[in-house]
């Protein structure tokens, strides 16, 4: 495989795109009010701490993640017209978006510490996870690694979700892609009605998938106090569902054509 | 350098849906040739090359080279290069960028000719792709095909969109690269007579079979236009493999493909003359033929 040639080619481009989708989100959500505040005369009761999220990195390095993991078919038809095949395709493209995971986790945490320091100086975590999981182990540092590593899996969890939704779009024409753009939050949004109402009528805590649902996240002893739920719980879980997420998307991968 | 093996395409079939497109075809594209793959609208030209290309799967048999399959390999992917009508690069990316990323990918281009030739088809490097007009989009790959460092490069309607200037200074580009650094060319193209002096070999593509794959100089020496008197020509072709006839008042015309029959000596009332490329291709692909010697 022509992995090197073809990962730096990727990791520059998610790169340049990850910059522009920061740049953007700080015009939209910093800058934007700023302005309008300052158009409409009410600069002196300003409050940049009302403006900026504690969780803006994260939520633009999920966003992106999930968004540009997602966008498949389009790297393919170009790979492929430069003599790449899809397995080349797939593996560059995992490996430039780690790379961003990480160097957007790192920022994550910088933002975190400033923000805290600076910016809201209540005692919010650094780490959001750290509510859950900061106290599982006595260590002060093996806590702060397994918050670290639980949040990565988290957002790697997102980004493998949209790579395999990009991977099954990617199977099929314009035309489907669109009505299962459109399509799909509309039936996600029916079932979690469902699922609502479901859980008025019998407790879903009370059934096998509650109590599946909080051991795969670390809470399957209830008694536990918050920060002391098992961090290994969420780690393992996560870890299983982005290896099976990235099987199906590669799989799907290879199943890649260029239209008739 | 050694020199690159063959293509080998065994017994590969394709069928989209129900409908079949491509059945059991057998060739080798051998190295440092150029080829002629001809065929009718819809006779799956387009479909052997993206199989060859991988960009399509297959439905039946294989396609190797040296004995390694093309698909999902970049070893042997990258050194064939394929230039068809479909869009697949960034639509936003510039012409300049798109021949640097193709050196990136591919192991070199070069760029030196790609900038002369971009200078001779007045192609502007710095215009997006989305911006480009059809010619200019084939003139922008034209270009990459005949710089890229592969050794294989398809080219599936190459002049599509060019006018009669630009394709003239194509089939000279083409034959200067070919001379300077020998590969090989499989050209699709319906515009036959323009490029029946570049190939040298010839397929024709019909009925989802190869029927003819041959030298072009065989070929050629096997299309035969024999004219005089209905009743003598139709005399001397009769057993012969007639793919063809036209007819004016009670002069005729009959087309043969393969040997005439040295044994039987041609009447003083009738000629025969060879014919050209494109009149065979089009007797050839004829529905009505009866029979095709391969």
């Amino acid at each position: 495989m022509k992995i090197k040639a073809a990962f730096s080619y990727q990791l520059k481009n998610y790169f340049k795109s990850f910059g522009w989708v920061y740049l953007w989100s700080i015009a939209v959500v910093v800058i934007l009010p700023f302005a309008i505040s300052l158009v409409l005369g009410r600069i002196n009761i300003y409050d940049i701490n009302d403006y900026l999220p504690q969780f803006l990195p994260a939520l633009i390095l999920g966003f992106y993640l999930f968004v540009f993991g997602g966008i498949s078919y389009d790297g393919f038809k170009l790979f492929i017209q430069n003599g790449l095949g899809r397995k080349t395709y797939f593996f560059s493209k995992l490996y430039a978006l780690t790379v961003i995971l990480v160097v957007g986790e790192v920022i994550n945490l910088l933002y975190g510490v400033f923000y805290r320091q600076f910016i809201n100086t209540k005692k919010n975590p650094v780490m959001t996870f750290s509510v859950l999981y900061g106290h599982y182990f006595d260590s002060a540092a093996a806590n702060t690694v397994s918050v670290l590593i639980i949040t990565m899996l988290f957002i790697a969890c997102i980004m493998v979700t949209g790579m395999v939704i990009g991977s099954c779009l990617g199977l099929f024409n314009r035309r489907v892609q669109r009505i299962s753009i459109i399509g799909m939050p509309v039936l996600l949004f029916v079932l979690l009605v469902v699922l609502v109402m479901l859980n008025d009528q019998t407790s879903l805590k009370l059934t096998w998938l509650g109590d599946f649902l909080l051991f795969i996240v670390g809470m399957g002893n209830q008694s536990a106090d918050t920060g002391h739920f098992v961090a290994f719980a969420p780690m393992i879980s996560g870890a299983v569902y982005i290896i099976v997420m990235l099987l199906i998307s590669y799989r799907l991968t290879l199943r890649f054509r260029v239209p008739r | 350098m050694a020199k690159p093996k063959p293509i080998k395409i065994n017994q590969v079939s394709k069928d989209f849906a129900k409908q079949q497109v491509l059945n059991n075809i057998d060739l080798t594209i051998e190295p440092e040739t150029i080829y002629g793959l001809l065929g009718r609208n819809g006779a799956g030209k387009s479909t052997l090359f993206n199989i060859i290309t991988n960009r399509i799967p297959l439905s039946g048999g294989e396609v190797t080279i040296g004995g390694q399959t093309v698909t999902d390999n970049d070893d042997v992917l990258n050194r064939i290069y394929l230039m068809s009508e479909a869009n697949l690069y960034p639509s936003r990316m510039r012409v300049k960028e798109i021949f640097k990323l193709t050196t990136q990918l591919y192991r070199g281009m070069d760029m030196r000719l790609a900038q002369t030739l971009a200078e001779q088809f007045e192609l502007n490097t710095d215009t997006r792709f989305n911006k480009l007009s059809t010619g200019s989009r084939s003139i922008m790959k034209l270009i990459i095909a005949l710089a890229v460092d592969v050794d294989y490069v398809f080219l599936d309607e190459p002049t599509l969109g060019l006018d009669a200037n630009h394709r003239r200074l194509f089939y000279n580009a083409l034959l200067d690269s070919y001379a300077k650094r020998p590969r090989s060319f499989v050209i699709s193209t319906h515009l036959i007579e323009e490029v029946s002096n570049l190939i040298e070999r010839v397929w024709v593509l019909q009925n989802h079979q190869i029927i003819v794959d041959d030298t072009t100089e065989n070929v050629l020496n096997k299309g035969f236009a024999i004219t005089g008197p209905a009743a003598d020509v139709e005399a001397y072709t009769a057993g012969l493999n007639v793919i063809g006839h036209e007819a004016l008042g009670n002069l005729r015309v009959q087309y043969v493909y393969g040997e005439l029959d040295g044994d039987r000596p041609i009447p003083d009332t009738i000629s025969t003359s060879h014919i050209d490329l494109q009149r065979l291709f089009i007797y050839l692909t004829n529905q009505e033929v009866v029979t095709v010697e391969n």
